[in-house]
């Protein structure tokens, strides 16, 4: 019940400074994607791999927040969410380059991919410019973010589990 | 529904999952296929009409963020310090920026006056309070809707010329695409040579007047107007001036960079255009409206001499070479 509170908590955080802070913290031609910094990062701190619902609904408000097409990130959010959960179980060996690595390589591949979405569904735009100009400034300025979401998430589930072990003992 | 599947049988989570990514998909198709009316674009709509109170209080983000930093260093500051006459200096210069931005508002408003006197232009003036919140679109909110006569498909003006069409309208507030995003476009042409073309938006935000006759002269300085083909545009108002022409119109390479008349950042206080008398067909008109970049260009052509000359021969020299423009 606690992890749904955090969840919900943590959407109406990302949902709230993507509507009303992300549009003035745009640097060059990036402007971060919290929904997506979260859907990646959540899964990775609290070590779920199960955490479907949320990455999803941050999305789908992602998207009805802004003008491209609806769906588009509430696929890649929930796609990148799973992913990155899946390859931290696999390869994680208990030292903090593992998650690092895996934001990173999640985030990427979810910018690219709106990239695909964006060219295909008719933008005038060739893949190669929105890869150069909205892609890579994106991935960079998102994986900052979902890294310092990933540390704060981190040492939030830390403390509840000290404090669930000081109250089993 | 739970939103963790921790303690599920396995299997449940991957139907879930599959299921919402499935949705997901359905989701962008229906947004491809239906139109503007469709049900998802109008769920969009309503959802930037819900947040548009929102998005204003994001307007005053900058100003806050700079207000809590002053705010930290008055606090670190010893109270032996905050003298009288500190404090009537911080009100002289709380005073004095107020003063400042009331006389840049001003001098905004007054922008749009003159061009709506030059355009004899009816419509309603609106104030920007959102932008988009995301990198790939570049939009504006404005806090001006259905309620004010705002519809989809108007254009909109800013001090110095065209800079958008409202893209979606609720009661209160109005969304607007600017000239700028990669998925704009609006029939243009060039004021002195009366050459047609479409300018477009970019990624990189700059505008490409495009289509233009491989035989059509264009020079930097020339004013492109909206031409009113296609309906979508007001007629005769002015998007910009050429900047720059590169490549070669003869090999197909040619492209006409226009300037934008404002960025999002900037914008303040805008016009959605209801309706504009006949299009100004004077370079004054033009001139006074877009100050001194527009005064520049009538000069060139007057002269007869292309300024691209002046501004690196190599790129430029195909537009200033090419002959038999329709101009």
């Amino acid at each position: 019940m606690r992890d749904v509170g955090i969840q919900v908590a943590c959407a109406i955080v990302v949902v709230l400074l993507q509507a009303v802070a992300a549009p003035y913290l745009e640097i060059g031609y990036a402007m971060p994607n919290f929904a997506l910094a979260l859907a990646v990062a959540y899964p990775l701190a609290c070590r779920d791999p199960h955490v479907i619902i949320m990455p999803f609904c941050v999305g789908l408000i992602f998207d009805l927040l802004g003008s491209g097409p609806v769906g588009a990130f509430a696929f890649l959010c929930l796609l990148s969410s799973l992913l990155a959960a899946q390859l931290a179980e696999r390869l994680d060996n208990d030292t903090i380059f593992i998650p690092l690595a895996v934001l990173c390589a999640t985030i990427l591949l979810a910018q690219i991919l709106y990239a695909i979405f964006y060219v295909a569904c008719g933008w005038d735009v060739g893949l190669g410019e929105a890869l150069l100009w909205r892609s890579l400034p994106g991935w960079l300025y998102d994986t900052v973010i979902a890294v310092i979401l990933y540390l704060i998430l981190r040492s939030i589930m830390a403390r509840q589990q000290r404090k669930d072990d000081m109250a089993a003992l | 529904m739970a939103l963790s599947f921790k303690d599920a049988n396995p299997r449940i989570p991957r139907v879930i999952a599959g299921a919402l990514l499935a949705i997901s998909v359905v989701m962008i198709a229906v947004y491809g296929i239906e139109g503007g009316e469709g049900p998802l674009h109008r769920a969009q709509a309503s959802i930037h009409g819900l947040f548009a109170p929102l998005e204003s209080v994001g307007a005053n983000f900058g100003a806050a963020a700079d207000d809590a930093e002053d705010a930290v260093s008055d606090m670190t500051a010893s109270e032996d310090t905050l003298s009288a006459l500190r404090d009537r200096n911080a009100e002289l210069t709380r005073l004095l920026t107020q003063a400042e931005e009331y006389r840049l508002e001003s001098e905004r408003l007054q922008g749009l006056l003159e061009l709506k006197d030059i355009y004899k232009i009816e419509g309603v003036s609106a104030r920007v309070i959102g932008r988009s919140t995301d990198g790939w679109n570049q939009t504006i909110t404005l806090d001006a809707g259905t309620d004010e006569g705002v519809e989809a498909g108007l254009t909109v003006m800013g001090p110095y010329g065209v800079i958008g069409q409202v893209m979606e309208a609720s009661s209160s507030s109005s969304v607007v695409r600017l000239l700028s995003d990669p998925n704009s476009g609006v029939a243009a042409l060039v004021q002195s040579s009366r050459v047609e073309g479409i300018v477009r938006g970019s990624l990189t935000g700059a505008l490409y007047l495009e289509n233009v006759d491989a035989d059509a002269t264009v020079n930097t300085g020339d004013v492109v107007l909206t031409s009113g083909l296609g309906g979508s545009f007001t007629k005769g108002l002015l998007i910009g001036t050429v900047v720059r022409v590169e490549g070669n119109a003869n090999d197909g390479t040619r492209r006409i960079v226009v300037t934008p008349n404002e960025q999002a950042g900037a914008l303040e206080e805008v016009m959605v255009v209801f309706s504009a008398a006949a299009s100004v067909s004077t370079s004054s008109s033009a001139s006074a409206a877009n100050g001194g970049q527009a005064g520049a260009s009538a000069t060139a052509e007057e002269g007869g001499v292309s300024s691209a000359a002046s501004n690196g021969a190599s790129n430029n020299s195909a537009a200033s070479g090419s002959a038999g423009g329709e101009g």
